[in-house]
């Protein structure tokens, strides 16, 4: 069945074409937003916000862009928020201060992302301006075409070779910096 | 690929694609023809397929998700659905402020010179003005000074947490649609354990 077919039967009352349009999609929501946080329990708040806006948004789709567009654009831009907020935490030293109560200390895998958040390639995909960032996340690990990705952004496909490229750069002088040459 | 000739920066903004096996052949052949007489484009290849295995790596190294999660998220969600329960935040339309307004808001509470006792305090004072008052002290403090800090935290945190004061706000910084507008952390974002401690530190003035 198509995502439009499935978007139909929705709108005419049959609640299983959401989950099966959930299921399909659920873990490329989930990836890219965890490329944009770089961190489990953050891109798990973002899916679970994405999937709230698509139930919401959905008997108001319009079949103009394709239900993936839609919901990718849906990700990216509830990630770009997220990381907003993040960004504020960060600088008011909130999360610093609440470490000590937080469960999210207490979970299993911290271990590991503590690991990914020493990550220097880590660390230089999150300095990347939003823009940048965005276009790198779609086209590097969701390997999506630039047509694709200019229709997510709502954007022409002219700068997004260069939003790349300059992506890409960025990463490899913070990189080179970090290493002292 | 147009029938143009390519400047050397088009052929540049084709490294990133190339390194990593992403463009398509004609382009692929135009670059190659590129880097047989261009040195810069050369190394900054070099660089990128460096950069480029160093992404992968780190990629397929770690990114762990619990066990069961990816089962477990649509259940998840229909439970929180049908219990209208853990709704992220953020759905408010007063939320959707301009990202230099969260900016200044920010700075503003940093920059606050008088400070109320505690944060119950600063709650009531802020109830009891009137909205048009609670904007134009925050509009006027933006105006007058340097970085948008602003005179008194009461009407800060009362523009925001009122819908009426923020929708004012809005008007007033000339956004015609919320559209593409980025949701602001406001102080009832930030949740009542936060926000005292963002009062205390404003008390003592830890980022001043």
């Amino acid at each position: 069945m198509t995502d439009l077919e499935l978007v139909d039967r929705f709108r005419n009352g049959e609640e299983s074409a959401f989950n099966e349009l959930a299921l399909r999609y659920k873990e490329r929501i989930y990836w890219t937003a965890r490329r944009f946080v770089n961190d489990h329990q953050d891109a798990d708040d973002i899916v679970q916000e994405v999937l709230w806006k698509a139930y919401e948004g959905l008997r108001n789709f319009r079949s103009d862009s394709g239900v993936f567009t839609w919901l990718y654009r849906i990700a990216v831009n509830t990630s770009l928020n997220a990381v907003r907020k993040k960004r504020v935490r960060e600088f008011l030293h909130f999360d610093e201060l609440f470490e000590s109560d937080s469960p999210e200390s207490e979970r299993p895998d911290e271990a590991l992302e503590k690991e990914e958040e020493r990550s220097l390639i880590d660390q230089a995909v999150q300095r990347l301006p939003e823009k940048q960032k965005a276009v790198f996340v779609l086209r590097h690990y969701e390997q999506l075409s630039y047509e694709e990705i200019a229709a997510i952004l709502k954007t022409s496909v002219g700068g997004l070779k260069a939003n790349y490229f300059h992506a890409v750069k960025k990463i490899e002088e913070y990189v080179k910096r970090a290493h002292g040459s | 690929m147009s029938n143009e000739p390519m400047d050397h920066k088009e052929f540049e903004h084709l490294l990133a694609d190339y390194a990593s096996g992403m463009l398509d052949q004609s382009g692929s052949d135009l670059l190659r023809a590129h880097l047989d007489h261009c040195a810069v484009c050369g190394e900054r290849l070099q660089s990128f397929r460096q950069v480029m295995l160093e992404l992968r790596a780190a990629k397929e190294g770690g990114q762990g998700v619990p066990a069961g999660y990816f089962e477990n998220l649509v259940p998840r969600f229909r439970a929180s659905l049908s219990g209208q329960k853990d709704r992220p935040s953020g759905s408010g339309w007063f939320q959707l402020v301009p990202p230099f307004a969260a900016a200044i808001v920010v700075i503003g509470l940093i920059g606050t010179q008088q400070f109320p006792p505690d944060s119950d305090g600063l709650r009531s004072l802020a109830a009891e003005m009137e909205v048009s008052e609670i904007t134009d002290a925050y509009l006027s403090e933006i105006e007058q000074q340097p970085m948008g800090s602003i005179g008194a935290a009461e009407a800060l945190a009362g523009s925001l947490r009122r819908e009426a004061a923020s929708r004012q706000l809005l008007e007033q910084f000339g956004e015609s649609s919320l559209e593409d507008l980025a949701p602001l952390i406001t102080v009832d974002d930030l949740g009542s354990d936060e926000l005292d401690v963002l009062l205390q530190r404003l008390k003592t003035r830890t980022y001043l």
